[in-house]
């Protein structure tokens, strides 16, 4: 009795319950229906805003479509010719059927979004009912939104995910029914941008060429207030490259978005990173002073990938600092070269001698600056020291002249890793100019800058180190030496007189003097060096040898040797075949004729048994080959 | 042998004494999802009202007559049914209101507060008792929540919406600039911070008041 009271309570309740949401649904189904029809004939001027209402007809089309989503299509036809279509999809989001209408026109570009109803989670999936997200849409190809390139909803990769899924059906579905025409490269591009500042554009005309800073187009809106820089690099990959577009308001040349066209690098590395819109972010709002020091985030594992790319956007900073604000940024070369003529000016050239000094960590080069007559003007050191950052290690990278006096003829910054701004004063061109002329035993102290006292105490630590290093550790040139005649004419037998000319060339310390071999109407035939060969068996071997202007050795011969080959073949396997005395060795006459061009190539060999001096002789007579070929190769200098 | 509640006391509980959003804390999810504007949090609270009210009359109706055994399997499927209607109902009459609240209106259905009035009250008191404890309930439940919806939709965005209509235009105010506004609080972590504040201060309330009757 108690099991058939259960029995028919509950069949009452659910009978009862039914009916009563049976006959509610009946007097609300119609209403919703008219509400969701009435709201898709209202919302089509919005979807197509194309469509005529006076020449226009709609019809709709209900078919099967499949496990598209599609719930009926609105064709719009104009003299039995389409206009475009609206589609009504539906599709189930986290917590709920999302429903949408989407308009196309006959290129498959997008003209309008709309979503009709939907019940996911306010604040998440319920983003999509916002209208913010649907006007992406607009102008943008089927084809895009078919492959996901959309923005999605923050938080909401469920409901995302489905979205994206729903308009790829969508595509695929009009794709096979309507067909659509491939965008070219530069209807992509030009739907990125738009994506990406929400507006049309149109090239923009430069005045300043932008080829150089890797820079393919550059781009504005109809205002002009935006600018747009469509840029390619070369990253890991150098057979491939990257591409992506930069826009900066006008307003404040800050950045306003970045998105990465194409990446042609290693799929989980570089590509990744490049592709990876988190990595976008990061460029919001940098101004473009910020982005040329900007330390680039994100591309840990993808160094050269991230290394280039900060190079790229330095490059797109400077270009837009130079088009747009009219600040002519110098690259590092440029500072170079433009500090290095300033501080000597009537410089020629500029040889770099570090190799020939005992230096110290804070001297990366130095050169010796001279006229066009080869008069030496001074030193020009290129110094390099710890920057303030407590945080990573930076680098400061200066240039300091002295000339022949030991006065100051400059000093100028060339490039830092500091943190961005601090160091702008630094590279002012008025900055420490009252040095100039200034004595090394002065106590010159260069000027601070508040805000940065750090970098200086570093850059005046560098500056003094580097003062007393040129007073006290830069050795002043040697005299040439004098070599006896008969070297000479033995080196060098067709000339009849010889002059030195070592004191107008660039100091080696191998080279003793450099003599011109002339013939008796003192016309150069070629050079004679007086050089010092060490790394030899006992003793250093001092010799001269013959150089004429067209590269071939003239002649060879040893002014100080005390090599001995007479016991050589006691200790070791000489044969004696060359002879006992190494001046007088037959193996030094092999030098005789050679083209020293090609010698590197086709060296000489060395002597077993011997092969301590006879080595040494070759290097020694190799780096004068070099010095002549950097020096004097051609004839008269 | 149990006493009789009066009506006023049945009418009363729910708004203050037993409120369901301070007090009992139940209904949270909808409570703290649904406060980010006004409006959500009025249309939210009719729309449990419509429930509870129904769900408490009904359920008072056929108390004496559903076996103990299935009385809980009875009560979900009238306040199923009784969701299912008002969500009809809000679709046709009040779209943008059934956009807004979303997944949360369909969610009514596991409110605690149905099920726990059904099952505390209304299967134990008359239908007009239970009436009135639906209605106190309700109107309990949905002051808590517009309480939190002021203060996050105020400071948050600024504004108070009362109501939105069909076509889209709100009824309501801005009172304070972009710039003041605090935006935090119209986030999901601005509804537990906004909650938490306002337990404190009830709390703090009650405690004070406790402590004045002990004094007395």
């Amino acid at each position: 009795m108690k099991l058939l009271k259960i029995v028919l309570t509950l069949t009452f309740t659910v009978v009862s319950l039914t009916l009563t949401v049976y006959i509610v649904e009946g007097i609300t189904s119609d209403i919703i229906n008219e509400k969701r029809a009435q709201e898709i004939e209202d919302a089509l001027l919005d979807i197509f805003p194309a469509i005529n209402a006076s020449t226009d007809e709609v019809i709709y089309i209900f078919d099967d479509f499949g496990n598209t989503g599609i719930m009926q299509i609105i064709a719009i036809v104009n003299d039995n010719i389409p206009k475009g279509y609206v589609y009504t999809v539906d599709f189930t989001g986290f917590s709920s059927t999302i429903t949408y209408l989407i308009g196309v026109d006959t290129t498959c570009t997008i003209t309008g979004f709309k979503v009709l109803s939907q019940g996911d989670t306010p604040g998440y999936g319920g983003q999509i009912a916002d209208y913010s997200n649907w006007t992406q849409f607009i102008g943008m190809s089927l084809e895009l939104a078919g492959t996901g390139q959309f923005e999605g909803l923050s938080g909401a990769s469920i409901t995302t995910g489905a979205w994206k899924g729903s308009l790829s059906l969508v595509y695929e579905y009009h794709l096979n029914k309507y067909s659509c025409t491939p965008l070219t490269s530069e209807q992509v591009l030009m739907q990125k941008i738009a994506l990406l500042t929400g507006t049309k554009v149109e090239k923009y005309i430069t005045q300043n060429p932008f080829v150089a800073y890797g820079i393919q187009a550059v781009y504005t809106d109809s205002s002009t207030q935006l600018i747009i820089y469509h840029v390619k690099f070369v990253g890991f990959n150098p057979n491939d490259y990257n591409e992506y577009i930069i826009a900066f308001n006008r307003d404040r040349n800050q950045v306003i978005g970045f998105t990465t066209i194409y990446s042609g690098d290693s799929d989980d590395y570089g590509k990744e990173r490049m592709t990876n819109p988190a990595n976008w972010e990061q460029f919001q709002l940098l101004s473009s002073t910020d982005l040329l020091n900007y330390t680039l985030d994100g591309f840990a594992g993808a160094s050269i990938t991230g290394s280039a790319l900060t190079t790229s956007l330095q490059n797109v900073a400077t270009y837009h600092r130079l088009e747009f604000e009219g600040i002519k940024e110098l690259s590092k070369e440029e500072r170079l070269s433009l500090y290095q003529n300033e501080m000597f000016p009537n410089a020629t050239k500029f040889v770099d001698v570090t190799a020939l000094k005992t230096t110290n960590p804070i001297i990366y080069q130095i050169y010796d600056v001279y006229d066009e007559l080869n008069n030496l003007l001074g030193t020009l050191y290129r110094g390099i020291t710890i920057g303030a950052s407590y945080s990573q290690i930076t680098t400061i990278e200066f240039l300091i002249g002295i000339d022949i006096n030991n006065k100051y003829t400059g000093f100028y910054m060339i490039e830092d890793n500091e943190t961005p701004g601090k160091t702008a004063d630094y590279y002012e061109q008025g900055y420490s100019v009252s040095i100039i002329g200034q004595s090394l035993d002065s106590n010159v102290v260069l000027d601070a800058v508040s805000g940065a006292t750090t970098t200086y105490d570093r850059l005046m630590a560098a500056f003094e180190e580097i003062t007393r290093y040129h007073l006290e550790d830069y050795l002043d040139r040697p005299d040439s030496v004098d070599v006896e005649l008969t070297h000479l004419q033995a080196a060098f037998p067709q000339a009849a007189q010889f002059e030195t000319i070592y004191d107008q060339l660039p100091y080696d310390t191998k080279v003793r003097n450099i003599y011109e071999a002339k013939d008796e109407s003192s016309e150069v035939l070629g050079y004679v060096y007086y050089a010092v060969a060490s790394g030899v068996f006992s003793s250093t071997i001092e010799y001269t040898i013959g150089i004429s202007n067209d590269a071939t050795i003239q002649g060879l011969s040893i002014v100080v040797s005390n090599q001995t080959w007479s016991d050589a073949n006691k200790y070791a396997e000489y044969d004696g075949s060359y002879g006992l005395v190494f001046s007088e060795s037959t193996w030094l006459n092999q030098f005789t004729g050679v083209d020293i061009v090609t010698m590197t190539d086709n060296p000489i060999d060395s002597v077993a048994g011997v092969t301590y001096t006879t080595t040494g002789m070759i290097n020694s007579i190799m780096t004068v080959t070099l010095y002549h070929q950097s020096n004097l190769l051609g004839g008269d200098n | 042998m149990s006493m009789q509640i009066r009506p006023t006391a049945a009418f009363t509980n729910g708004m203050f004494k037993q409120n369901p959003t301070f007090v009992q804390f139940l209904g949270m999810c909808p409570t703290l999802a649904v406060t980010s504007s006004v409006d959500s949090a009025i249309g939210m609270g009719v729309g449990v009202l419509f429930v509870l009210v129904l769900s408490n009359f009904i359920i008072s109706l056929i108390r004496n007559h559903v076996p103990r055994e299935i009385r809980i399997p009875v009560y979900i499927v009238v306040i199923a049914s009784l969701v299912t209607i008002l969500e009809m109902l809000m679709k046709a009459y009040q779209p943008l209101l059934a956009q807004k609240l979303g997944t949360f209106l369909s969610l009514i259905v596991v409110n605690c507060i149905i099920l726990g009035r059904a099952e505390a009250f209304a299967s134990k008191n008359n239908p007009f008792l239970s009436i009135l404890d639906g209605l106190g309930m309700a109107i309990g439940f949905t002051g808590g929540m517009t309480l939190i919806a002021i203060f996050r939709e105020l400071l948050g965005k600024g504004s108070i919406t009362l109501w939105t209509l069909s076509d889209g235009t709100s009824i309501g105010i801005t009172l304070i600039p972009e710039y003041y506004q605090l935006p935090l609080l119209v986030a999901p972590a601005g509804a537990f911070l906004v909650f938490g504040i306002l337990v404190a201060q009830i709390n703090k309330i009650k405690q004070k008041r406790a402590t004045m009757s002990e004094v007395a």
